[in-house]
C-alpha cells in the first residue's frame, strides 16, 4: 500500500502512469478494445504543458464498458459514487471513477465523451480506426491517435469555459495545434464531423484553422446538454436547479433538501480545500461557503445562466 | 543476464524509482529510493559481479564491500518478479 507524508496529489503524479499502463495491460488481456486518453499520452504529444496526471483515463469500447468494471471490480478498483447521487449532472454520466485502497490515483473509465453527439458506439470505433501506440512507464499501450487526442483535451476544456486552469491549457493547445499541417488539421476537421463534435468544439476548430467543410448531423438532446452545461459552468446551484426541475414534483422536496443540506461527502469533493486546512468545524464552513457561493450566483441561475 | 522483466512497468522520478508488476495477483506501485533506485538504473547487466563492479565504480567504493548486498538486492528483485537472470 502506497501511504506515506508525502500528499495524496503528489504520490498520484508519481504513479499514475503505472496504472495507466495496468489498466491498459488488463483491458487487452481481457481482449477488451480500450484506448488511454489524456494523461501520458498528451503529454508525449504536447498537447498541454507538462505535467503530472492524478488518474488513468480509459476510454473502453462501450459495448465492453459493464465487463471491463466488473472486471476490475473483482480486483479491487470499485466504482465511486458521489456527486452524481444528488442527480445534478446535466451531462448524461460518459464514465465511471474507480477507486482501489492501495493506490493513491483514480481509474476513470469512461465510455463516451461529452461534447462528442454522434453515437457513443460510431465515436469510439472511429477513433479506435486511428489508434496509436505509445510507450507509457516502458509498456506498449493503445491510446487515442494526436486528433483524436486533441479533440479529447479540447472538449474537457471547452466543458468548463469559466475555470481558468481550463482556458489556459485550451490557449497552449489552439497555440500547438495551429502549427498543425494543413493535411493534419483537415483531418481533424473530419473526425470532428464525424463525431458530431463541429459545433461542441468549433470555437477550437475555427481557432487553429481546421476547415470544418461538411455539416455533422447531432444528436440534438445531446447538444442541447452540452449548450446547457455550458451556461451554467462555474454557477453554484445551476446543476442543482436543473436537478429539481428535472425531478417529478413530489421528488424536488426532498432533492432540494439534498441540495442545501449535503452530506459532509460530498461537501469535501466541492471543497476540499475547507477539509486539509486544519481549522475546527469543516463541514459548517463548507456549508457556509456553499449557502455563500448560491446566493451570490442565484440571480444568474435563475436568468438560465452564462455569467 | 540480468534484465528488467518485461511485464513490469517502471518509471524513474529523480528520487525514486515506482514499479508495477503488471501480472501480479494485486498490483501495487513498489517505490525504489536510495541505493536501490541506483542499482534499478543500472540494469540491465550481465551478472551480479559486473552490477556490483558498477556500483564500486558509480560509489567509488570495493566491490567487496558491495558485493553481498547487491547479491541480496538481485534475489529480492527476482523474487518479486521484478527482474529476470538468464
Amino acid at each position: 500500500m502506497v501511504t506515506d507524508s508525502r500528499s495524496a496529489v503528489h504520490l498520484a503524479h508519481e504513479v499514475s502512469p503505472l496504472l495507466q499502463a495496468l489498466m491498459a495491460s488488463w483491458a487487452e488481456q481481457a481482449g477488451v478494445r480500450a484506448l488511454l486518453i489524456k494523461g501520458e499520452i498528451t503529454n508525449q504529444l504536447r498537447l498541454r504543458p507538462p505535467r503530472g496526471s492524478l488518474d488513468a483515463d480509459l476510454w473502453v469500447s462501450p459495448d465492453s464498458f459493464d465487463a471491463f468494471c466488473a472486471l476490475i471490480a473483482t480486483r479491487g478498483w470499485l466504482k465511486v459514487h458521489d456527486s452524481e447521487a444528488l442527480g445534478e449532472k446535466i451531462l448524461r454520466p460518459h464514465s465511471a471513477t474507480c477507486r482501489h485502497v492501495a493506490w493513491p490515483a483514480e481509474t476513470d473509465v469512461h465510455h463516451y465523451f461529452p461534447g462528442f453527439t454522434a453515437p457513443a458506439q460510431e465515436v469510439f470505433e472511429l477513433l479506435w480506426a486511428r489508434r496509436v501506440s505509445y510507450e507509457v512507464a516502458h509498456q506498449t499501450v493503445l491510446g487515442v491517435d494526436r486528433g483524436g487526442a486533441a479533440l479529447i483535451s479540447a472538449l474537457h476544456h471547452l466543458r468548463s469555459t469559466t475555470s481558468m486552469g481550463h482556458q489556459n491549457e485550451l490557449a497552449y493547445l489552439t497555440d500547438q495545434v495551429a502549427q498543425w499541417p494543413t493535411g493534419e488539421l483537415a483531418s481533424l476537421a473530419d473526425l470532428a464531423a464525424a463525431t458530431g463534435a463541429t459545433v461542441t468544439a468549433g470555437d477550437f476548430l475555427a481557432a487553429v484553422g481546421a476547415p470544418v467543410e461538411s455539416e455533422q448531423t447531432s444528436d440534438r438532446d445531446e447538444l442541447a446538454r452540452w449548450e446547457e452545461n455550458a451556461r451554467g459552468s462555474g454557477l453554484v446551484g445551476f446543476g442543482a436547479l436543473h436537478a429539481i426541475r428535472a425531478a417529478p414534483w413530489r421528488q424536488r422536496p426532498r432533492l432540494l433538501w439534498r441540495h442545501l443540506w449535503a452530506s459532509p461527502e460530498i461537501l469535501r469533493t466541492r471543497d476540499p480545500s475547507v477539509f486539509d486546512d486544519g481549522k475546527p468545524m469543516p463541514v459548517a464552513r463548507a456549508r457556509v461557503r456553499r449557502w455563500a457561493a448560491a446566493a451570490r450566483d442565484l440571480p444568474v441561475v435563475l436568468r438560465g445562466g452564462r455569467r | 543476464m540480468i534484465t528488467i522483466s518485461p511485464r513490469v512497468a517502471w518509471v524513474d522520478r529523480g528520487e525514486s524509482v515506482w514499479l508495477l508488476h503488471l501480472a501480479a495477483e494485486d498490483p501495487t506501485p513498489v517505490e525504489l529510493t536510495d541505493s536501490a533506485a541506483s542499482l534499478w538504473r543500472l540494469l540491465p547487466a550481465a551478472s551480479v559481479g559486473e552490477l556490483a563492479e558498477r556500483v564500486g565504480v558509480d560509489f567509488s567504493v570495493p566491490v567487496d564491500a558491495v558485493i553481498a548486498d547487491v547479491e541480496n538486492y538481485v534475489a529480492s528483485m527476482l523474487d518479486q518478479g521484478f527482474v529476470e537472470v538468464a
